[in-house]
């Protein structure tokens, strides 16, 4: 085998994950070589002309969670990264009125007080208790998982600073971190709320990517999500990325290229080559050969020890554990190339509403109902929508006087009864239109041209298993050390040399970044 | 002069008299006050119709802890251990959950070879989960400030109890209490019914469905103190839930406690901001240094309490409890036992409609809306089979719990709902048990409303309280007071609503009364 | 449906824009307010220490909370004893959460046997519905409908005297009366937040303007002037009143038990009466009191020379904060920090650098010598002080 293919590392995927892993590793002076699948890097964080003239961030769409140190340590603004601000919220009601949260505290106190004067008041307090949550599992978010089963010395240290960190944090906070984690976000936002399309609109950014209804226990804590943003000194992390997510990408491939790493594109890794409980190395689809003591998967952990290992090589446990560990891909995405913009009935004309998300989440009923349809086996008829136009944030997404929409819609379940096929995404497609064309008459001819991803698309093209796109569910039985396993949530693996990186391991999806981060300091500190 | 205690408990429930009988044998003296002209609380049995009687709350009396027995001196009266704990009815003949994880096996396997296979590895898992979760409920609940000795040594031994599961038992522990039922169903079986039946057994008086999360924490729960597999069924008495409220009487008396029918405490008098006695209805007013109240959590705190010496955050935890009934029973005298397909002997154990767990979770889908299902998850119960006295001689009693069937209704009220609820009931039951209708000589029903009036539960939540994750152990029954201590001094709770929580009977009120009890 | 993507803004609104020389808006709760109206407050400051000065303060929340129990809600919310006050009769209080930490400040009028006007900084429904469980007692917010007025200074009650319909000179010092100003019903109480002569107007919405206007006519031959927050923080500074999010943080909001202080921190002693029925932070206030409070709110006066000499030394005369400044302001005794001020101005009237602090005890003793941080030409010094007693200016006019 030529030296050419020899390296420190080889990372196996080049979605965000797979890159911010890449950056650090070559950060320290290792050799490392990405390799990805498709002809383009990011994986599910990227830009495309989909149709001529018309970008979009195909999947994900919005920055919420990408950790602040690695936008610091990677320098990821100067390779072109720069989030632009997506501050409001506006949540279409029935009978042409209208919930909205603004980017300032003011005009959204006026506004809900509009609602539930109770409610503006319980908003600040309520925006206080999640920012000292915030805080108190920040900690948490940068912590490589200790193993809860272990004995080991470096284990019950882990879980003794775990516990030494509820403590730390007091009574209070800790049965208000509690009841966070383990209530509906709907009965936990009742103790909280009476207006309902307040509630709606809260709770249902706990449900997403979620197989779960906002009144199943255990969506509550999505709900600090929007909270995590401010606290760590990416005050208004919360926002859009000029030119899409895949800027994003593309800025953390530069980073990493910057720092010497190799990053091949259109390699598909058939599988990793172990030779004696080690990994040594992987093997192209092609034959091609890579060799590195150290392999670093990004994929999924079901395509990370399912399918590039052999199961073998894995105890039993493991195995059994990534088979219970839950996929369901629950959401779908409808980008759309617009000849205008949407006229909302509820507040006509085009305006400062169009630089923010609309949300079609009018009540708590209205979800659970979105989730009852997927329950059994179907998309939602009246789904959950979050809706941009990322043409009114960043001009340049679309021809001049026209507009893109990218549309995030639950529920779509990857397990449609009958399976999906083209007549069905299309129904699917409909539904989505359908639904926003009641608040937003103008919209059928103001398609220029329609996208519909379902989760089984989105497993296609970008490789997460069932179309996921948090590599396996975010509820609490696959949070922390047991994502995607017990004893196996520190990234490492059985494998010696073999480690994970992606979403499916600690502190899991959302355009993060951490886990490829966590996962770097985890082979550095091991080679 | 007016009386005066050491400690007064309000409420002869099992828990209440399980705490007499400690307080008095640590050599105090308490009286039992009970609002009702007999003890027993939930588990009384009344007549709801001339000459049958029936305990609806009491079809299973839970698990009375080794601890509670020996803290009160308390010996269990006979018991009936019938073989069959839990009896899917439906298409395809009866399928069994027996008393032993090999009857059920060998039952399982004209249903499905590979769940029979599953079935015992299954039920070793849970009962030993469910054996950890006893470990947590016999103790004061954790605190997160513990610092005493005795409260390290004992966090110590749970640690070890904890090691003891071994590796695979600690992965599926901490895996299993947030999941949601029917996943954990779907990861060990195939058999639909099997599903629906143990998803049925989890979610009873749950007003959630299989599918949400946390779920199979409900059946954990309810598996602690039964036998390895024998899910639905802890305990049974040959002469119901009165003999276990008697023997637990008698001890109360015999270690000094003196126990006051019908007389209903109205309000807990507090001085320099600790208790100081209570009035009753009939306006005698009884000091004491102490008050354990089973009267329930939020009617102790918010109606026998003056407010006024609880901080608001407080009252605003406790008004914030979760109740929300779906349960209602319809009690029938019947004229003849009626017969179970497939299924020989008289009926012991307890019959269950639930088809599926998609069946179970669309009886709830309704709920969740407001209405009462449609389709309902019913449990049957022929109590007077092993108790004949509960109806007139060569007669029956049957007891249908109806699930869901929401407190709350959105549209209409119970007083309409009542009768269509049973007789939907009713012709659910017929079509598995055909005749079953022409049996029915008396019929009586117990609505949320109905339950909430007769057995004091509040919005008619059997659980007096919802089991999940955020409302047990230091959660039960609001933030930082699972040790039965309110902040009001010398107020302590027991019941039900309190740590640790419904179908652990007399637990509670021991931890209570040691709580209470000078150190 | 428009979106309303602007401030609040007060009833009297229209009568103030137009009087706004510098355009020097701020925000007051949501409300757009005015700093003040010509260029510099120096004028309206003086009007209220010279002869009257009118203020808008309608973004003061108001609730009206009427009924049988409501006696016994605000005696379970506040500090000060509710059932004690007479009809017609204001008093001003704090109240505070479990801890005994204040949520916020404001006054209490009692309008009758069963009802009550209650003002806040902040709003505060919900926490007054909280504590209304199982009470019989209507809880309304009357912010948006009841305009209000602050007429202070020495000829404040004269101007009052010639715009109304009775005179006001019975009025005692915190005491309520009706009255009748351009043909509107309204009320007029002798309060105020500057420490001098002065009353408060509270008149609903719809006559706003006219009683505006009314004050105003009859306020010319007195030299009454509108008058913005600035003149407002000076005079207030002066009188030793705390203020909400500038000295200290609603306990609600605070993000840490620091920035959390109790009546008995503030000062406000006279104002916490622990004998009464049980009350939110009862508990909390008789430990502390019986444990002596660990800080204390106190006036600090700035030493003239010290003040002084760095600025000569680099050739400079002082610049001293004409504008109240709201920060957080390291004051020491010796080598140690033993506090903070949180706001400070100088005082025109008494020629003096004023601050208002946190100290810690025992350094919060009338008289104990401190030093405050300042900064002269980007170098930080410490002045030399000493801690003051409040009020600093206390005019027998205030009560007379």
């Amino acid at each position: 085998m030529s030296g050419a293919n020899r390296y420190d590392a080889i990372v196996i995927g080049g979605g965000h994950n797979g890159l911010v892993n890449a950056a650090y590793l070559a950060r320290a002076g290792r050799k490392v070589v990405v390799l990805e699948r498709r002809e383009m890097l990011g994986g599910a964080a990227v830009s495309e002309q989909a149709f001529p003239g018309f970008t979009f961030s195909v999947f994900s769409y919005v920055v919420s969670l990408l950790r602040p140190e690695i936008i610091r340590d990677l320098e990821l603004p100067r390779h072109g990264m720069q989030i632009l601000p997506l501050e409001s919220t506006v949540t279409p009601l029935p009978g042409g009125d209208y919930f909205a949260m603004w980017g300032d505290a003011d005009l959204t106190r006026r506004e809900i007080c509009r609602h539930s004067p109770l409610d503006a008041e319980a908003m600040t307090e309520f925006g206080r208790l999640m920012s000292l949550m915030a805080r108190a599992v920040k900690p948490i978010l940068g912590m490589i998982p200790p193993d809860p089963t272990s004995l080991a010395p470096s284990d019950i240290k882990g879980l003794m600073k775990l516990g030494g960190h509820f403590r730390s944090l007091g009574e209070e906070k800790f049965h208000a971190l509690w009841k966070l984690m383990t209530m509906s976000s709907a009965d936990y936002l009742d103790e909280w709320f009476e207006c309902g399309p307040l509630k709606a609109t809260k709770s249902a950014s706990g449900i997403i990517g979620t197989f779960m209804g906002p009144r199943s226990p255990g969506s509550a804590y999505v709900l600090l999500h929007h909270y995590m943003g401010e606290i760590d000194g990416a005050y208004r992390a919360w926002g859009f990325c000029k030119g899409g997510n895949g800027t994003i990408s593309n800025a953390i491939a530069a980073a990493a290229r910057a720092r010497g790493a190799t990053l091949r594109t259109g390699s598909p890794v058939r599988q990793v080559l172990v030779k004696g409980g080690r990994a040594t190395g992987v093997a192209l689809e092609n034959g091609d050969e890579y060799h590195a003591p150290v392999v670093v998967s990004g994929l999924d952990a079901r395509r990370t020890f399912l399918d590039l290992v052999d199961a073998r090589e894995l105890p039993d446990e493991l195995v059994e554990q990534v088979r219970r560990f839950r996929f369901r891909g629950s959401s779908g995405k409808v980008n759309l190339a617009l000849s205008e913009l949407p006229d909302f009935t509820c507040m006509p004309g085009v305006g400062v509403q169009h630089k923010g998300a609309f949300s079609i989440s009018p009540s708590v009923d209205y979800l659970e109902r979105a989730y009852d349809d997927a329950k059994y086996g179907e998309f939602s008829r009246r789904p959950y929508m979050d809706i941009v136009f990322p043409s009114m944030i960043d001009p340049g997404m679309a021809p001049p006087g026209q507009h893109v929409a990218s549309i995030f819609v639950q529920y779509c379940p990857y397990h449609l009864n009958g399976g999906w096929t083209e007549a069905k995404r299309e129904a699917f497609g409909d539904a989505v239109v359908d639904t926003l064309a009641e608040y937003a008459p103008n919209l059928r001819r103001a398609i220029l041209h329609r996208q519909v991803l379902t989760p089984a698309d989105i497993e296609a093209t970008t490789g997460l298993s069932e179309g996921n796109i948090f590599q396996g569910e975010l509820a609490l039985q696959q949070l922390f050390f047991l994502r995607p396993a017990v004893r196996w949530a520190g990234y490492r693996t059985p494998i010696a040399g073999y480690y994970q990186c992606g979403s499916s391991t600690h502190p899991g999806g959302g355009v993060m970044g951490a886990p490829g981060k966590l996962a770097a300091e985890r082979i550095l500190a091991d080679t | 002069m007016s009386r005066a205690f050491d400690s007064v408990v309000i409420g002869a429930s099992a828990d209440g008299l399980v705490a007499a009988a400690v307080l008095a044998r640590a050599g105090q003296r308490v009286l039992v006050l009970e609002a009702e002209r007999e003890p027993g609380g939930t588990l009384r049995a009344i007549e709801f119709a001339p000459g049958y009687r029936a305990a609806p709350l009491a079809g299973d009396l839970g698990h009375v802890h080794e601890d509670v027995l020996r803290a009160t001196g308390t010996v269990l009266p006979a018991k009936v251990v019938p073989d069959d704990c839990a009896v899917a009815l439906g298409d395809g003949g009866v399928l069994t959950i027996g008393r032993t994880p090999a009857a059920t096996a060998e039952g399982l396997r004209r249903h499905s070879a590979k769940d029979a296979a599953a079935w015992p590895a299954f039920a070793a898992g849970m009962h030993a989960i469910a054996g950890f979760l006893g470990e947590l409920y016999r103790r004061p609940a954790f605190a997160l400030d513990a610092t005493g000795g005795r409260e390290l040594l004992s966090l110590a031994g749970l640690g070890m109890r904890y090691r003891a599961l071994g590796r695979r038992g600690m992965a599926e522990l901490l895996r299993t209490l947030p999941i949601a039922l029917a996943d954990l169903l779907d990861d060990w079986f195939e058999d639909v019914r099997l599903k629906g039946l143990l998803a049925a057994i989890g979610t009873a008086d749950l007003p959630q469905g299989p599918m949400a999360g946390g779920t199979a924490l409900a059946l954990l729960h309810r598996q602690v103190g039964a036998a390895p597999g024998a899910f639905g069924d802890r305990l049974r008495l040959q002469a119901g839930g009165t003999a276990l409220v008697t023997a637990l009487a008698e001890r109360a008396r015999a270690g000094g406690a003196l126990i006051e029918t019908g007389a209903e405490v109205r309000r807990i008098l507090v001085h320099d901001d600790r208790v100081a006695g209570v009035v009753l209805a009939s306006g005698e007013e009884i000091a004491c240094r102490r008050v354990i109240s089973g009267a329930g959590v939020g009617r102790t705190l918010l109606e026998l309490l003056d407010t006024a010496h609880l901080d608001t955050e407080f009252i605003d935890a406790v008004r914030n409890i979760r109740h929300r009934g779906v349960t209602s029973f319809v009690l029938l005298g019947l004229d003849g036992l009626p017969a179970i397909p497939g299924h020989a002997g008289p009926p012991a154990g307890s019959y269950w409609i639930a088809p599926s767990v998609r069946d179970v979770e669309r009886a709830h889908d309704d709920a969740k809306y407001g209405r009462i299902s449609s389709e309902p998850v019913i449990e049957l119960r022929f109590p007077s089979v092993t108790q004949p006295d509960l109806a007139p001689p060569g007669r029956h009693v049957a007891v249908l719990r109806v699930q869901y069937t929401p407190w709350r209704l959105r549209e209409g009220d119970w007083s309409s709902a009542r009768d269509a609820m049973a007789r939907r009931a009713i012709a659910a039951v017929e079509r598995q048990l055909p005749g079953f209708t022409a049996r029915i000589a008396q019929q009586s029903v117990l609505a949320p409303p109905d339950l909430e009036a007769r057995f004091g539960l509040p919005e008619g939540a059997v659980s007096r309280g919802e089991v999940a994750l955020d409302q047990l152990l230091f959660m039960r029954p609001v933030a930082g007071c699972g040790r039965h201590a309110m902040p009001v001094p010398g107020l302590y709770l027991c019941g039900a609503g309190t740590h640790p929580g419904p179908g652990l009977t007399g637990l509670s009120g021991l931890l209570a009364a040691r709580a209470a009890l000078p150190r | 449906m428009r979106i309303p993507h602007t401030l609040l803004t007060t009833p009297f609104h229209a009568r103030t824009a137009p009087l706004m020389q510098g355009s020097n808006w701020r925000r007051w709760a949501g409300y757009a307010a005015a700093s003040c109206y010509e260029f510099t407050h120096d004028r309206e400051y003086a009007a209220v220490r010279n002869a009257a000065a009118l203020f808008d303060v309608s973004p003061l929340r108001k609730y009206l909370v009427s009924g049988p129990d409501a006696t016994r809600l605000l005696d379970r919310v506040v500090t000060r004893s509710v059932p004690k006050t007479q009809p017609g009769q204001v008093i001003y209080m704090s109240w505070c959460d479990a801890r005994g930490k204040v949520i916020d400040d404001g006054t209490i009028t009692r309008l009758g046997e069963q009802s009550y006007r209650m003002t806040a900084a902040e709003p505060n429904l919900r926490w007054l519905r909280r504590n209304a469980f199982g009470m019989d007692v209507r809880i309304e917010e009357v912010s948006e409908r009841l305009g209000a007025l602050a007429l202070q200074g020495p000829l404040s009650r004269a101007v009052l005297n010639a715009a109304a319909r009775d005179p006001v000179d019975g009025l005692r010092y915190f005491r309520m009366m009706d009255n009748r100003i351009a043909d509107v019903d309204l009320q007029v109480s002798r309060t105020g937040y500057t420490g001098d002569l002065g009353y408060e107007i509270w008149v609903p919405e719809q006559g706003a303007l006219a009683v505006w206007d009314a004050i105003m006519a009859a306020g010319r031959d007195f030299g009454v002037m509108p008058a913005g927050i600035w003149a407002l923080d000076v005079a207030r500074i002066e009188a030793g009143l705390v203020m909400l999010d500038v000295d200290y943080h609603s306990a609600q909001h605070a993000m840490i038990e620091a920035q959390k202080s109790t009546p008995l921190e503030l000062s406000l002693d006279w104002s916490v009466t622990l004998d009464k029925a049980p009350f939110n932070g009862r508990r909390a206030l008789a430990a502390e009191k019986a444990r002596g409070p660990a800080w204390r709110f106190v006036g600090i006066e700035v030493d003239w020379d010290s003040l002084e000499r760095p600025y000569r030394e680099v050739d400079l005369t002082p610049a001293l904060p004409m504008v109240a400044w709201r920060a957080s302001v390291p004051v020491y005794r010796g080598s140690r920090q033993v506090g903070y001020a949180s706001s400070g101005v100088w005082s025109p009237l008494l020629k003096k650098y004023l601050a208002l602090a946190h100290i810690e005890a025992p350094h919060f003793l009338p008289d104990t010598p401190v030093e405050m941080e300042m900064t002269v030409e980007h170098r930080r010094l410490r002045a030399s002080a000493r801690v003051r007693k409040l009020p600093f200016f206390d005019p027998p006019r205030k009560k007379a």
